[in-house]
């Protein structure tokens, strides 16, 4: 996952530099989408052994900061 | 924007990946002032771009193997928990604050982590007695230069609650990590070796950041191609730090990085005067 951050990042800056414009937005957005995309998964991962582990309560608290996660999103949506 | 200018944010990066690998921070703290004073970027594209590397170096450290063992995941959840939520509060606080006065927090900031950096020069950590309980929220790990398995427990944990929500408040407000301020403060006050807590700080950075990021990148605060060219800089510089690393003298660094940041802080004050 992370191999397709950097290679979509390259790809898309190349495609700029190449004045490709509209074509290298769409590869730079979705390797950034990716890169955002990489430590929820690994936080996601932490979870899942917790909750094989048994380990109720930081299953919680890991449910906590993907909800505050989902708050930063909604944060910049509507935003103040 | 021009080629030139995409060549020159790259190869800054590189440089401020491979001198944050070496020192064990992002190099968030170099890249905001350097995208600020040469680039001319408005401050909060500079914090965009700046916590979209810190993400890639986070995941650089806490994929590799190294890393993998020593995060301590516990910990980690718990104090993320308040440093997300600090996050928050400072993405809503960086909206309600002028561009001067983020110059001015900068320059106090980066001029606080010098002063860290030159008071903990000949630091060493304490490994304690391995047939020590670790505590629930300790660690055990295996350490190549001792050879032996060390273990460790957390002390003062309201402390590091506390520091994490200002680490992560710091981080969306000012584009950094925020390791500089929890990796000392586990290690010096919290009882944590600093092999763990580089780990475990590098895991939670890269939420951190992600917390900031998807609010710059919501706002569209964030140009993707130099994002694009930031990011694969620092990759390639932590990349070739982390193999360096192993053999620095870390006290020249951390002394000339000290340096460095007091230049950085004074450059950003005329900022923001």
């Amino acid at each position: 996952v992370r191999l397709a951050a950097t290679i979509l990042l390259a790809a898309g800056l190349a495609l700029w530099l190449a004045g490709a414009t509209s074509p290298a937005a769409i590869t730079l957005n979705a390797g950034l989408l990716i890169l955002m995309a990489t430590p929820v998964v690994r936080l996601l991962w932490a979870l899942v052994a917790e909750a094989r582990a048994g380990e109720w309560r930081y299953v919680a608290l890991g449910v906590v900061v993907v909800a505050l996660l989902f708050g930063s999103y909604l944060v910049s949506r509507r935003g103040p | 924007m021009a080629l030139s200018t995409v060549a020159a944010v790259m190869l800054a990066c590189a440089l401020f990946g491979a001198l944050g690998a070496l020192l064990g921070i992002g190099g968030g703290v170099f890249l905001v002032p350097f995208l600020v004073l040469v680039i001319d970027l408005p401050i909060q594209f500079a914090i965009g771009t700046s916590l979209l590397t810190v993400i890639a170096t986070s995941s650089t450290i806490s994929s590799g193997a190294e890393g993998k063992r020593l995060i301590n995941l516990r910990l980690g959840l718990l104090l993320e928990v308040l440093t997300v939520a600090g996050s928050l509060v400072g993405a809503v606080t960086a909206r309600a604050l002028s561009p001067q006065t983020l110059h001015l927090l900068f320059a106090v900031v980066t001029f606080g982590i010098s002063l860290v950096m030159l008071s903990r020069l000949d630091v060493r950590n304490v490994i304690l007695d391995p047939a020590a309980e670790p505590g629930e929220l300790g660690g055990r790990f295996y350490e190549h230069e001792s050879g032996r398995e060390v273990v460790y427990r957390i002390k003062r944990l309201p402390l590091a609650m506390v520091g994490s929500f200002v680490a992560g408040n710091l981080s969306t407000l000012l584009g950094i990590g925020g390791g500089i301020v929890k990796v000392p403060l586990l290690n010096a006050w919290c009882g944590v070796p600093i092999r763990a807590a580089a780990a475990t700080s590098a895991f939670m950075i890269g939420v951190t950041a992600t917390s900031g990021a998807i609010i710059y990148y919501g706002r569209g605060d964030v140009i993707p191609h130099l994002a694009a060219a930031a990011v694969l800089g620092v990759k390639i510089g932590s990349f070739a730090g982390l193999h360096v690393a192993a053999r620095a003298r870390v006290r020249w660094i951390k002394l000339l990085m000290a340096i460095v940041l007091m230049i950085v802080s004074a450059l950003m004050l005329t900022r923001a005067l």
